[in-house]
Formats: structure tokens, sequence, C-alpha cells
């Protein structure tokens, strides 16, 4: 096919890539996995005390079997395998931040809640989750560790006990005899368990008939 | 005038198209793009450093956030105090970016080191690191005894 005006082809071959490079410039091209969030609001969110769960909140949550609430589990299948707070989902770090975190964390009625060993990965993953607008994303302080200080191995040890003290007490104890529960299961029991328990949570919605 | 003409479509879309470039690239609130890369770096704690450390650090600038205990008064010549909730004002950003070495943060609580660090590399600070007391990373440091006796109610 010949131009009999070479400087027509030329300018369309120019206006077709002025064009292309306009589309491109125009495209979000990693919209979804860049932060969208103001800095200084951001910022604000992230040292809002509210964003933090300790031991004993996370406690009472999984006693009241809380359904607004999902844990998740940062640490790696292996750990996830050997012990995990009841009901977590295990999203390994490295696969959280490499994923679309919109096929775990859309549901805005569910607060998310990670949690690691330690404060390390669940503080970057709740600061990552929250920057790219998912603000129902919080952390239990201290992971892993700080809930067998905190629930696991708490004991009294004053003369006499306040009302207070009593329910928190109680708390922990009901929170760390379900985690010894579950995590004492077989692997293949432990399955059979969740999906038991989801099944007579249905149930008992069903009411009298 | 004849060349203006001549190229004035061009030129339109030239400009139309240096407008787009110029609004991708500051229309993200301040932080850079692919957030994943930018966040890899706190992959297997390849950013967090001990005390010990530091001296092999040419040029480093530790940011106290808050009051840490974890240096003990050491590296003071070095160390810039600064609360959590002023660390994006212009003059501390300019402060950290004209660092030639790296930017140690430190912090009472390693939670708020965290938090912070993820907000800086995200706005394209390099160099970040967060000094921690503790030299094993993420470690479950307890002893969980499985109880094979008892059963759960449910099932």
């Amino acid at each position: 096919m010949k131009y009999d005006n070479p400087m027509e082809m030329r300018k369309k071959i120019t206006v077709i890539l002025l064009l292309s490079g306009l589309v491109l410039a125009l495209l979000p091209l990693s919209a979804n996995r860049s932060f969208m969030v103001k800095p200084g609001k951001l910022l604000s969110d992230i040292l809002n005390p509210e964003v933090s769960l300790t031991a004993d909140q996370v406690a009472k949550l999984i006693v009241n079997e809380d359904s607004t609430t999902r844990f998740i589990d940062l640490r790696s299948p292996e750990e996830f395998r050997k012990l995990n707070i009841p009901g977590s989902v295990n999203i390994p770090y490295n696969d959280f931040i490499s994923s679309d975190l919109y096929i775990y964390l859309n549901d805005k009625k569910v607060k998310n809640i990670f949690y690691s060993n330690g404060n390390f990965y669940s503080n970057y993953a709740m600061v990552y989750a929250r920057g790219l607008g998912y603000e129902n994303s919080y952390v239990m302080e201290g992971g892993l560790n700080e809930w067998f200080n905190t629930v696991m191995e708490s004991i009294f040890t004053g003369e006499r006990i306040s009302a207070r003290e009593n329910a928190l007490y109680e708390t922990r104890t009901k929170a760390a005899r379900l985690f010894n529960q579950i995590n004492s299961m077989p692997d293949s029991l432990k399955a059979t368990f969740m999906a038991s328990n989801k099944f007579s949570a249905r149930k008992l919605d069903g009411g009298c008939e | 005038m004849n060349t203006l003409k001549k190229y004035g479509f061009v030129s339109a879309v030239l400009l139309i198209l240096l407008l787009a470039v110029i609004y991708r690239s500051f229309s993200h609130s301040g932080f850079r793009y692919d957030a994943p890369k930018l966040a890899s770096s706190s992959f297997q704690g390849s950013n967090i450093i001990t005390a010990d450390q530091i001296p092999g650090y040419q040029n480093a600038l530790i940011i106290e956030l808050g009051n840490a205990d974890i240096l003990k008064g050491r590296y003071l010549e070095i160390t810039l105090k600064i609360n959590p909730d002023s660390i994006l004002e212009k003059k501390n950003i300019g402060k950290i970016e004209k660092c030639k070495g790296p930017v140690i943060l430190v912090s009472s609580e390693n939670s708020i080191s965290a938090r912070i660090w993820m907000l800086l590399v995200q706005k394209g600070l390099r160099n970040v690191f967060i000094l921690s007391e503790d030299k094993d990373f993420e470690v479950f440091r307890k002893k969980f005894r499985p109880d094979t006796i008892s059963m759960p109610e449910h099932i």
C-alpha cells in the first residue's frame, strides 16, 4: 500500500503514536497496588490506639464467637498448622504483600485482625492494607508470643479478686481452653471441627419449627 | 503561522499527553507506585538491624520515635528525636532525604517503628531500617503442649 504523500503517512503514524501514549498515560497501570490514602490521614490512622487490639480483647472476641471479626495469620503454613488462633485464616506475609488484597479484604463489614509471632509482620500488613484503602484492618499487639504471655499462661497471684479481674480471668480461661482444644486436634479433625462449628451456628439461627 | 497551523493538532495532543503524565505522576497522594515492590524489603527481616551493627554503617541517621531506651544514651550525635505524628512534616522528611547513609528508626515499641517504616518506604524513601533489640525475627518463643485428652463440645 503506497501513500501518495509521505507526509500524510508520517502525520497519521505520529497521531497514532501520540494517542497510544495518551491512552497509556491514563491507564490505571497499578492503581490497585499503590497506596491511595493521603499520607497524613494514613499516619493519623495507624497511630490511633484503636487499630491495636490487646490479647485480652482478642480473647473476648474468640469467646463471644464474634462473627464480624476475622483473624489473619501471616505466618508460614507450617507454623499455622502447628497452632493458630481459633477461626483464623492463613495468608503468609509474602503472599499477602504480593497479592491483590481485594480477594481477602473486600468485605467491609468484617474487621480483619492481623497477627504473627511478634509485632513486625502484623503491623506492616495493617499499614499496607490501610494504605491500599482497607480501613477494616487491625492488629493484635505482640502476636502469638503476647497471646501466650497474657492468655495461655495467665495466673492470678493476688489474695482477693475483684469482679472485673474475675471476668477477665474467666475470659482468658475460656479462650485458652478453646485454643488448646482446637490446636490439640489432629489436622484431619481440625477441619471437621471448623465445619461443624459453622454448621451448628446456622442451625441455631433457624429457631423453633 | 503556517507551521503552527500545520503542527497545531500534534502540539495539542502532546500537551494533553504531558498533562496526563504529570497528573499520573502526582495523583497517588504522595505515595510511590508499586506498593508490593516497595514493601518487599520487609521479607525475612532484611530491613531490621541490631544496635551492634550501627558502627558498620557510614553516615547513618537514627530517628528516635518518641522516647526509646534501646540505645541507652549511645549514638546521640547521629540521633534525631521526632514524634511519630510529625514524621511527615516537611522539615523531618527533608532531613531524612538528605541523609547519605541508612536511616534507622528506633522506638520503645517495635510496632510503631514497623508502622512508620512501611509508611516511609511507600513514600519512596530508601535505605530505611528498623532497630530492634531482638536478633531473632518473628520467632515463636513459647512452648505449646497439645492436650490430647479433652475434646471440643461441638463434635
